[in-house]
């Protein structure tokens, strides 16, 4: 599915250029749930960006589903993102002034799903993830849980191959974080790929594996 | 549709969500946009709106100018005018205006109630050359423009509705004017007029050019066509050839004078075309402080929604998408204020085409103008999406993942964006500037307009016009009585301290005048005799307006018709022909009566025309003996002037019921009605300057309030590391202080530049008025600190620990 080659990320400062990815290469097959680990800095959140086509300024080789990514253009990477990944962010990044509803709803419309099909959608994710009595609140009537809840929710709702999810714990109560692990191992069980990243090893144990970077380098 | 009407939601609940942004923006454009659409209404009614003739930019009027004696827009001679018409090869349908006033005395119908009408004497060939048609009845035949045939009358459309019910037959009925039987031929249509809107009723101008004794009489208005394939320089030079002419075979009458051509648009509104262009830059400038402002807000709020537009390109949305959204509420927004804009633009020409200074020709006409309204609209709503889309733009270009982690701390594209807001508001405060320095200059020179001495004390008097012709008092032997008695009658009522009369008031306009020189002087040829002003007037007047007596004696009883000729001159005559003194005793010869009038007086010099104007040397003559139809009461009261006017009204009807009695009203609004041309100039400009005030002041505070919610992390990290109280405040105020000097720098140097247009709007005041260029510049600067307190409390206010948490 994912196979990375040389892929190098770095910033030109005063004193010369500094890396944050440094030759970058693996594989990640399809079905996988995989877990990226290392201290602050080492880069995994910016790997996490560059897998999910939110940063384009790199180096190196990337092919995703066959597609040569760093040979595409930025419109049709989005293109690419929109066609099979979701995203789960450690702040949540709801957005403030839309209901639960219409957070759901958000990537359908950018997919250009019929009204018709998406309110089918949405309520079936809605219940799915039983938030069915929170459709019309807004997320800052949400505890930080159930704002996790609702970003995985909108992360899946499209139907994507991949998850990619950036500390989706981070901001939780343990009891909350276990609830969303369970989750992504269901995901993950029903075919959905998730690569994750995270600093608690208890999270790392629902993956298959763990990438280890350090300074930019995969380590382990 | 679905998602642009979703989009349409969003936006409106974003709108509703944020009451403080939404009413500050939807203020600023409906105070951009209808300020802006009601000086252009006014200014195209006032200057651009074609009048309502056949191809009016080929209509000129023609006055006589005589440079030596500094006169350039003289009334026409009689004998100038019959010669223009036989010989000018460039113009056609040549008709002379002659404006009057006369009396309605019956209508259709018999007995009407008696009214003071203006009328205007034209000539037969007026309506053709215009083409007017009245839409009832006909214009005037050449043959009814003749000595002793010209009782006809065309009625203007407000008379007609007024007095006559609209009636639709009222062509071939009978009116009587002055006592005289005319015969209504017709009705002009609505809004008809030459220069005057003011006119009742036409006649023909009638009158005999061959007479002698008016063939040198300056007294007509001159109107003409260009003939088809002229020029205007073509005409000028022409008429010129004819004046030198005309001047060599009458010396008498036309040494030095020669004829003075315009376009009709450019007379009627030559006097106010400059302070219209004033207060269109002004409000221009106003426009464009409304789109800086609108454009600062959106900027700041969109700044503030990186993050949202980073997790909406996250999940999908395309740079286009994300376009629409913005697009659509941007103009939501710009809707909404266009609104409320376009009501409070009816509301303002309304209330300026009923109140504004009837000195400002056609102000009457202005209404709101579709095209005029839809342009500043369009002005503000293009700023409004520009401005609006740009946060997306941004966004979409931006690295998500950067604007997802950092968002909230600025960065580099929010530090470029600060940057943009803050050469916007010192756009904004150089704007507010000249704003405000226009109108400080205005109002400074309004002021001083108002110390400036009239010459009488107005307060508490009274004054209504009397116009005796056509009535039964109207007799040259009942006249000088009919006033007398009216005066007794006055000035016994009950709060009068005197009364008088005078055939036209101060302050009114120039009125009836005439050459003289002075006897036992050598005798100056026709052409060099200086003009003066006459003026009859009751024994009573002088006291009664406060016009002060310098030397000599008032007019008394033994003052008659039988008595010697007198004369009471005003301080500039004296002054100009007795410098050392001793014009008691003197004596004028007057071209008027060739009488010689003896000096017994000499009295304070009375402003005839306008405050600002030059003071004319003025001739009055006791009423004995120089009995105008028309007289003007003035009635000095104790009180309230009104208060006795029902009174005073009382008092002449109980002596003739029937006589008209007409424009009753306190001195002191004459006064402030020859200043209202300056002041509605000096109050429009400092409205104006009260608004650019308040979008400068929400500007500077918009810009400070946002960058300080910016730097919140840096203000919690220098009070961390010991900044104190004093420490903030000054980061704060510094920037506003920094935005308000670059500001008023710029603004400075524009103002320098661009004033001196203003030049013929101002009096006593130069436009590089020191102190009112400091004045304003502290006043800004006073301003712009004030607004960037709030802030600088705001930023005091936060806990360290909380502000380095701040994301």
């Amino acid at each position: 599915m994912i196979k990375l080659q040389n892929v190098e990320k770095f910033y030109e400062g005063g004193y010369g250029r500094t890396y944050v990815l440094r030759r970058i290469s693996g594989e990640i097959k399809e079905g996988e749930f995989v877990t990226i680990m290392g201290p602050s800095g080492a880069g995994k959140s910016t790997l996490l960006s560059i897998l999910g086509m939110l940063d384009g300024a790199w180096t190196g080789e990337f092919e995703f589903f066959g597609n040569q990514v760093h040979r595409m253009k930025p419109k049709d990477r989005v293109e690419l993102n929109k066609k099979y990944i979701g995203f789960v962010f450690q702040s949540y990044h709801l957005i403030d002034n839309l209901t639960v509803y219409e957070n759901l709803d958000i990537p359908l419309s950018y997919r250009n799903v019929k009204s018709s099909e998406r309110a089918s959608i949405v309520c079936d994710a809605l219940d799915r993830f039983h938030i069915v009595g929170k459709r019309d609140l807004f997320p800052s009537q949400l505890s930080g849980g159930q704002q996790q809840l609702v970003a995985v929710a909108r992360a899946v709702i499209a139907s994507p191959k991949l998850i990619l999810a950036d500390e989706p714990t981070g901001n939780l109560h343990s009891s909350q974080g276990k609830e969303i692990m369970e989750l992504f191992k269901k995901l993950n069980d029903e075919g959905t790929t998730i690569v994750q990243v995270t600093h608690s090893h208890a999270n790392a144990e629902y993956g298959h594996r763990v990438i280890n970077l350090a300074d930019g380098w995969i380590v382990a | 549709m679905n998602l642009m009407g979703r989009d349409l939601r969003f936006g409106l609940r974003l709108l509703t969500k944020s009451p403080g942004f939404t009413a500050v923006a939807l203020a600023t454009l409906a105070l951009g946009i209808g300020a802006a659409t009601s000086i252009f209404s006014v200014v195209d009614a006032v200057v651009f709106k074609p009048l309502p003739f056949r191809d009016p930019d080929r209509v000129l009027t023609i006055w006589e100018k005589n440079p030596s004696l500094n006169r350039f827009r003289m009334a026409v001679a009689v004998g100038n005018f019959r010669d223009w018409s036989q010989q000018a090869r460039t113009l056609e349908g040549i008709a002379g205006v002659y404006d009057a006033t006369v009396n309605l005395t019956s209508g259709p119908n018999g007995r009407v109630d008696p009214e003071e009408l203006k009328v205007e004497r034209v000539s037969a060939s007026l309506f053709p050359m215009l083409g007017v048609q009245p839409i009832i009845g006909r214009a005037f035949r050449p043959e009814e423009d003749r000595p002793g045939h010209g009782n006809f009358a065309l009625l203007s459309h407000s008379l007609w509705e007024r007095k006559f019910g609209a009636d639709r037959s009222i062509a071939g009925k009978t009116i009587g004017l002055r006592g005289q039987p005319y015969l209504v031929v017709g009705v002009l249509p609505a809004g008809f007029a030459v220069l005057d809107p003011s006119v009742d009723v036409y006649v023909p101008l009638a009158l005999n050019a061959n007479d002698p004794r008016f063939a040198g009489a300056r007294m007509l208005m001159v109107t003409a066509r260009l003939k088809p394939g002229a020029t205007l320089e073509q005409a000028k030079q022409e008429m010129e050839i004819i004046g030198a002419r005309l001047e060599l075979s009458n010396p008498a009458v036309d040494r030095g004078w020669r004829p003075n051509l315009f376009r009709i648009q450019d007379q009627l509104s030559g006097n106010v075309r400059k302070a219209m262009w004033v207060l269109l830059g002004a409000v221009s400038f106003l426009l464009l402080m409304a789109c800086v402002n609108v454009a600062n807000l959106l900027l700041a709020r969109g700044a503030m929604r990186q993050k949202e537009i980073a997790i909406r390109a996250a999940l999908g949305a395309t740079r286009g998408r994300l376009i629409a959204q913005f697009l659509c509420e941007s103009v939501l927004l710009s809707l909404a204020g266009g609104a409320l804009g376009l009501a409070l633009a009816r509301g303002s020409v309304a209330l300026v085409a009923a109140f504004g200074p009837a000195s400002i020709p056609r102000l009457t006409q202005a209404t709101v103008d579709g095209r005029l309204f839809l342009f500043a609209l369009a002005v503000s709503a293009l700023t409004g999406i520009l401005f609006g889309i740009i946060p997306a733009i941004q966004g979409s270009r931006t690295n998500m993942h950067a604007a997802l982690t950092e968002a909230g701390r600025g960065g580099t594209a929010g530090r470029a964006a600060r940057r943009l807001r803050s050469a916007l508001v010192v756009a904004e405060i150089a704007l507010a500037l000249l704003v405000l320095i226009g109108a400080g200059l205005l109002l400074r020179s309004f002021a001083r307009l108002r110390r400036v001495d009239p010459g009488f004390r107005s307060e508490g008097v009274l004054t209504l016009r009397v116009p005796l012709g056509g009535g039964r008092n109207n007799a040259n032997e009942r006249r000088v009585a009919f006033f007398a008695e009216v005066s007794d009658r006055v000035a016994a009522l009950p709060g009068v301290r005197s009364v008088g009369a005078v055939s036209a008031l101060p302050l009114t306009g120039l009125g009836g005048g005439t050459v003289f020189w002075i006897d036992g002087r050598p005798t100056p040829p026709p052409e060099r005799r200086p003009l003066g002003l006459t003026r009859g007037v009751t024994p009573g007047y002088f006291g009664a307006m406060g016009i002060p007596l310098i030397e000599g004696r008032f007019f008394n009883a033994a003052d008659t018709a039988a008595s010697q000729p007198v004369a009471i001159i005003d301080q500039a005559l004296a002054r100009r022909f007795w410098p050392q003194g001793g014009a008691i005793g003197g004596r004028l010869i007057t071209d008027a009566n060739d009488n010689v009038e003896e000096i017994v007086g000499v009295v304070g010099t009375a402003k005839p025309d306008k405050l600002e104007g030059d003071d004319w040397p003025t001739i009055y003559m006791p009423y004995s003996q120089k009995h105008d139809q028309t007289m003007i009461l003035t009635v000095r009261t104790a009180g309230d002037p009104m208060a006795a006017a029902s009174a005073v009204v009382r008092a002449v009807h109980a002596m003739d019921a029937e006589q008209p009695v007409a424009d009753v009203r306190p001195m002191d609004h004459v006064v402030d009605e020859a200043v209202s041309g300056v002041r509605f100039n000096a109050v429009a400009l400092a409205i104006f300057a009260a608004i650019a005030f308040l979008l400068a002041a929400i500007g500077i505070y918009g810009v400070i309030s946002y960058d300080v919610t910016a730097r919140t992390n840096e203000i919690g990290i220098r009070m961390a590391l010991g900044a104190e109280r004093g420490d903030v405040i000054m980061l704060v105020l510094g920037q506003g202080a920094r935005l308000a000097a670059y500001g008023i720098a710029i603004g400075l140097l524009a103002a320098f530049g661009l004033t001196r247009l203003m030049q013929p709007m101002l009096f006593g005041v130069s436009p590089m008025d020191f102190e009112t260029y400091a004045a304003i510049a502290a006043l800004l600067g006073a301003v712009a600190l004030a607004a960037s307190y709030l802030p600088s409390r705001r930023a005091l206010a936060l806990d360290p620990l909380t502000a380095l948490r701040h994301e």
